[in-house]
C-alpha cells in the first residue's frame, strides 16, 4: 500500500530538484551526496521549503498540490522532522522536550515513548547535560510524541560516534515495528541506509533516480574506506547470532533483545580452504558474487547465506586466483564483532 | 528636590520603558524574522536613526512636531492636548533615544535564537504566535531583559531631548540628569553629590543586574 505521494519540482541555480516517488509503511531512504537536494525534499515535504510546482499527499490529506493552490503550513502536517542537530530546546528539560508536541487526545503515550526509548533516566535533566546519542534519542522522542503520519530523517547520525550511530540505528527500526509509523531516512552514509532502510533511492543533482536493493547500494561504496557491515538482529542470551539462520559467534552475551552488529570490511579475511585461520572462531561458508576493483584493495561481496562485504590486498587477491561463484571461506573472530545493546 | 527627582526620574525611565517594548518587540521581530527585505531595511534604519543623532537633534525634532504649531501638535491643541513641556513629553523625549538601545540589544537575543528551533517547533504543531511565545521568547528570555533593562538605564540618564522638548521644570521634566544641571548652574555643590551618587548607584543596579542576565543567558547554551 502506498502512503505517501511525491512529486516535486524546484529550480535552484546550479541545479533543478524533480522527483517522483512514493513510500508506504517501510523505511525509506535518499541516499546521495551532499548539496544533491536530499534535506530540499524533506523540507518540501515538512512545508518548509515550498516547489514550484508538485504535488504531495499523505493517505488522502493533500500536503501541497500547485495546480489547485493548496499548501498546508508545517504545523498542519502531522510530520515528525529529525535534524542533523538534535535541536532540543535548551530551556526545557527532557521532558517537556518530549512533551512540546504532545496532546492528550493522541494514540501514542508519552510513557510509551520513554519506555520504548529507554530514557528513563534521562527525564529531568537538560540538554547541556545530554550525551550526542542521547540528546538525539530524545529528539526522535519528542518528534514520536507529536504523534506524526511519517517522520523525516535527516541524516540524524551524521554527528555522533559510531557506538551512538548503532544504537539510534536500532531505535529507528524499533520505532518504524512498533508504531507503524513510516519513516523517510536521508543520509550520505552507505551503511546506515543499507542496514535501515528497506527501499533506497538515489538522488544525483537534484533528480531521484529509481530504488535500488541494498546490495546494490553497497557495491557503490567508496572503496578506499572502511565498509561497515551492520546487521540488526535479535539476541537470544547466548554468545551467538543469527542471521538468516547462519549462527555468529560473538564475545559477549547478547540478552533477548534487539541488538546492532557491526564488522568492519578489513577485519574479515577469505579463503579457498577451511583450515588456514583456525585462529578465527567465525568460519562462514558462502559464494563470491562481486568483485570491486581498485588500484591496492579489492573489495568483494560474497553470499554467505546473508550479504558481507570484505576487503583484501591485490597481491593477496591476485594469490587467491578468485572468480565469481567461487566456493569461499569468510573467516573472522568473534572479537571484531561489535554489539550494540540498547 | 534630590527625592522629588529621583522619583520623577524612575516614574518617567518606567513609563517611556513600557513604551517601548512593545514598539522593540515588532520593530525586533520585523528585523529579524521577516522576509521583506525593504521593510527589513527601513524598519533597521528607523531604529538605528535615534541612536546616532544627537539627543538635542532629536528632542528638536519632537518639539516640531507637538508644538501648537506643528504636524501632529495642531490636532493635539484642537483636542485641547498639550504635550510640549509637560511630564508626557519627558517621558516621549527618554523614549525615543532610549529605544535604540533596547531594540538593538531585543534583535541580538531574538538573533541568538537558532532558526532551526523554531522549525522544529513548528513541525511539532506550533502556530507562529505559539512558536513565538514558547520557543523564541522563552530562549531569549534572559537577553530581551538585558535589553529592557537597559532602554530602561538608557532613559534614567536622558538629558538633551528632555531639556529641548520637555524644559527643566521642577516636578514635571526635571529628572536626576536636569537636577544636576540645574544645581551646577546654581552652584548647589550639596544636592550636586547626592544626585550624582544617586545617579551612580541607579545606573550600577541596572548595570549588574544586566550583566547577570547576559551571564544567565550564555549559561543555557553551555
Amino acid at each position: 500500500m502506498k502512503s505517501m505521494n511525491i512529486q516535486l519540482n524546484k529550480k535552484y541555480s546550479d541545479f533543478i530538484l524533480n522527483c517522483n516517488f512514493s513510500i508506504n509503511k517501510k523505511i525509506t531512504g535518499i541516499f546521495g551526496p551532499s548539496g544533491s537536494g536530499k534535506s530540499t525534499i524533506l523540507n518540501c515535504i515538512s512545508g518548509f521549503t515550498k516547489p514550484e510546482a508538485g504535488y504531495i499527499s499523505f493517505k488522502n490529506k493533500i500536503l501541497y498540490d500547485s495546480n489547485n493552490e493548496i499548501y498546508l503550513n508545517p504545523e498542519k502536517r502531522n510530520i515528525g522532522y529529525v535534524t542533523q542537530k538534535s535541536n532540543l530546546f535548551p530551556s526545557m528539560n527532557v521532558l517537556d522536550n518530549i512533551k512540546y508536541g504532545y496532546q492528550d487526545n493522541y494514540e501514542i503515550e508519552v510513557n510509551d515513548i520513554i519506555n520504548t526509548m529507554n530514557i528513563q533516566d534521562l527525564l529531568i535533566r537538560f540538554p547541556s547535560e545530554l550525551s550526542g546519542g542521547q540528546a538525539q534519542k530524545i529528539s526522535i522522542s519528542r518528534a514520536l510524541a507529536s504523534n506524526p503520519d511519517i517522520l523525516l530523517m535527516d541524516e540524524p547520525l551524521s554527528e555522533l560516534d559510531t557506538q551512538s550511530k548503532l544504537m539510534i540505528l536500532n531505535y529507528l527500526k524499533k520505532i518504524n515495528i512498533r508504531y507503524k509509523i513510516p519513516i523517510i531516512y536521508v543520509s550520505h552514509d552507505i551503511s546506515e541506509m543499507i542496514a535501515l532502510c528497506d527501499d533506497v533511492y538515489m538522488i544525483e543533482e537534484g533528480t531521484l533516480k529509481t530504488k535500488i536493493t541494498s546490495s546494490e547500494l553497497s557495491f557503490q561504496s567508496n572503496i578506499n574506506t572502511d565498509f561497515q557491515n551492520i546487521y540488526l538482529l535479535e539476541g537470544n542470551d547466548s554468545k551467538e547470532l543469527l542471521i538468516n539462520g547462519i549462527k555468529i559467534k560473538v564475545n559477549e552475551t547478547v540478552n533477548k533483545t534487539q541488538v546492532i552488529m557491526m564488522l568492519s570490511s578489513s577485519a574479515i579475511m577469505i579463503s579457498n580452504e577451511k583450515s588456514i585461520f583456525d585462529v578465527a572462531d567465525n568460519t562462514l561458508i558462502g559464494v563470491l558474487k562481486k568483485i570491486k576493483n581498485s588500484e591496492s584493495i579489492i573489495r568483494l561481496f560474497c553470499d554467505v547465506g546473508f550479504e558481507i562485504v570484505l576487503d583484501i590486498s591485490k597481491d593477496y587477491f591476485d594469490k587467491l586466483n578468485l572468480k565469481l561463484n567461487d566456493k569461499i571461506y569468510v573467516i573472522f573472530k568473534s572479537i571484531n564483532v561489535n554489539i550494540s545493546l540498547s | 528636590m534630590v527625592i522629588q527627582s529621583l522619583i520623577l526620574t524612575i516614574e518617567i525611565a518606567i513609563i517611556a520603558t513600557l513604551i517601548n517594548v512593545p514598539l522593540a518587540f515588532i520593530s525586533s521581530i520585523i528585523v529579524t524574522r521577516t522576509e521583506i527585505k525593504s521593510l527589513k531595511f527601513i524598519v533597521d534604519i528607523f531604529i538605528s536613526l535615534p541612536l546616532v543623532l544627537p539627543p538635542v537633534v532629536l528632542g528638536y525634532f519632537l518639539l516640531i512636531i507637538f508644538s501648537p504649531a506643528g504636524y501632529l501638535g495642531q490636532i493635539l491643541t484642537n483636542l485641547g492636548v498639550e504635550v510640549v513641556f509637560t511630564k508626557f513629553a519627558a517621558i516621549l523625549a527618554c523614549s525615543l533615544v532610549s529605544f535604540p538601545l533596547m531594540a538593538r540589544a531585543i534583535i541580538i537575543a531574538f538573533d541568538s535564537v537558532d532558526k532551526d528551533l523554531e522549525k522544529i517547533a513548528r513541525s511539532l504543531g506550533s502556530t507562529k504566535l505559539k512558536m513565538f511565545f514558547t520557543i523564541t521568547l522563552r530562549e531569549s528570555f534572559f537577553g530581551v531583559c538585558g535589553g529592557i533593562l537597559l532602554g530602561f538605564a538608557r532613559a534614567l540618564g536622558e538629558f538633551g531631548a528632555t531639556i529641548i522638548f520637555a524644559g527643566n521644570i521642577e516636578g514635571v521634566s526635571r529628572t536626576i540628569p536636569l537636577a544636576i544641571f540645574q544645581s551646577i548652574q546654581t552652584g548647589d555643590d550639596k544636592n550636586v553629590t547626592l544626585l550624582i551618587s544617586c545617579s551612580v548607584v541607579l545606573g550600577m543596579i541596572s548595570v549588574i543586574i544586566n550583566n547577570i542576565l547576559i551571564s544567565k543567558s550564555n549559561r543555557k547554551y553551555k
